[in-house]
């Protein structure tokens, strides 16, 4: 159902501003959902990977996007107009199931540096870099890469970029992070430490 | 004069957790989630800005399949708000990224708050969080009408809170929680020798939650000319939600569920 489009790493599948009128339901890939600001920057608002649906909020025609979505991976989506949606959602009968899936992802518009606020910056940045690996297609080459710049993660989550270049040293040093100079996961327990979801103990 | 009359111990806040099928989880797991448990907990408190609450702590055990932590009376509103939000979050984070060493993440949890006078001894000691209080917040953790949230809800509702009447009317109505009163949902709960009416709250309705509100009332026997059914517990989806649409912001809950001391959508 809908047309197949495929991205580029870096590319926009939804802009700020555009036209909405249509749903992309991506299949393939990661991207990242920026809520413009006003000096220009994009505030890191939400993560998505294969399954998730991108531009659900502006699907009514003549309505606009408020977000811009951007292709972390190679990314494959199907694009659907709202006519093919709505008439899917009818002969299905599952609109209370994509009205309960609008409602669960209107919570994700607190942007990741508000989100995070009240944690360590490299409690912040290991909880970022855990979460993109974890969204990971099952079957991409490299899952452990982390498709982003260091500049991108310290914009996302309001840390100077040389909090976040120590914060990545000391990293490389004790093992969490492989040498550089990409940003490559080594040892996915130690950055899962980091990130206080895995408990001292264990 | 000799009075019998002892004095009260001090108010104190108390929140406890339980782990929705706890006993599912494969027994070579239970340690490790048992521990893991207050570690949640923990991230939660600094991951909402509650340090402070968590350095601060009166008393705290461990049940088994949860844990119950005692705070100073006065931290009470924090407990609901910004606590209950955070705790569905950090849960969800987890379930997101899925920890490498096994222990199942998919949590969903039933928390009871409440407030009363509680043993404190200042020293942490076993018997501290003592007295009716403390057990009356175990009795509404167990009770159908919280145990029915997580039933009726999906997976993505990983948070289904109880509050009791006491802590209602202190924090929620007299305004000290940041949180619309709409958001606490009125049950009457029956659970053991426990009777009374306590406020439902889940952060991240899902499933019939939404469909039928956190406490439904089933329609009263009605002739067929009143086809209506009284006591509007049940709001209905359609109006609620194309609400919720309109605002990029908005939140799902002010006045999109059935209470049962209203009487139809507010």
């Amino acid at each position: 159902m809908g047309v197949e489009r495929h991205y580029r790493p870096k590319a926009a599948l939804v802009r700020q501003g555009d036209p909405g009128g249509f749903l992309l339901v991506l299949t393939r890939g990661r991207v990242a959902v920026l809520a413009n600001q006003e000096d220009g920057a994009g505030a890191l608002v939400a993560l998505r990977a294969a399954g998730d649906l991108i531009g659900e909020m502006a699907t009514r025609s003549g309505s606009v996007r408020v977000a811009t979505v951007v292709a972390l991976d190679e990314c494959t989506a199907r694009l659907l107009p709202m006519a093919t949606m709505n008439h899917f959602l009818d002969t299905h009968d599952v609109r209370d199931a994509m009205s309960h899936h609008l409602v669960a992802k209107l919570s994700e518009t607190v942007p990741y540096q508000v989100r995070l606020v009240h944690f360590s910056a490299g409690q912040r940045l290991a909880r970022l870099l855990l979460e993109i690996v974890a969204l990971a297609d099952p079957d991409h080459p490299e899952p452990l890469r982390l498709p982003l710049s260091q500049e991108s993660a310290a914009t996302a989550l309001g840390l100077s970029r040389s909090t976040v270049a120590d914060q990545v040293a000391a990293w490389r040093r004790d093992g969490t992070l492989s040498a550089g100079p990409r940003l490559v996961v080594a040892n996915p327990r130690l950055l899962a430490r980091h990130a206080g979801v895995i408990g001292v103990t264990s | 004069m000799d009075s019998k009359s002892k004095p009260l111990p001090p108010y104190r806040a108390l929140l406890v957790v339980d782990v929705k099928d706890f006993s599912a989880v494969p027994g070579a797991h239970h340690a490790e989630l048992t521990e893991a448990i207050p570690e949640i907990l923990r991230q939660t408190f600094l991951g909402c800005g509650l340090e402070r609450l968590w350095r601060d702590i009166k008393f705290e055990a461990s049940t088994g399949d949860g844990y119950a932590l005692g705070f100073a009376a006065k931290h009470l509103p924090f407990l609901l708000s910004p606590f209950l939000p955070a705790l569905q979050k950090e849960l969800t984070y987890r379930a997101t990224v899925e920890e490498p060493s096994g222990v199942p993440q998919p949590l969903r949890m039933r928390v009871s708050v409440n407030v009363g006078p509680m043993t404190d001894s200042g020293a942490k000691r076993l018997g501290d969080g003592s007295g009716n209080a403390r057990v009356e917040t175990h009795r509404l953790l167990d009770c159908k009408p919280v145990r029915d949230l997580l039933a009726r809800s999906g997976p993505t509702t990983r948070v289904a809170a109880i509050v009791s009447r006491r802590a209602f009317e202190d924090a929620v109505k007299s305004g000290f929680v940041d949180d619309d009163e709409n958001l606490y949902v009125a049950v009457d709960v029956t659970e053991k020798t426990y009777e009374g009416t306590a406020y439902v709250r889940v952060p991240n309705p899902s499933g019939d939650l939404i469909r039928n509100g956190l406490a439904p009332v089933l329609p009263a026997p009605t002739t067929p000319e009143r086809p209506e059914p009284q006591g509007g517990g049940i709001g209905r989806i359609s109006g609620g939600v194309g609400n919720v649409i309109q605002h990029a912001t908005g939140t799902i809950n002010a006045n999109n569920h059935g209470n049962r001391r209203r009487g139809g959508k507010g």
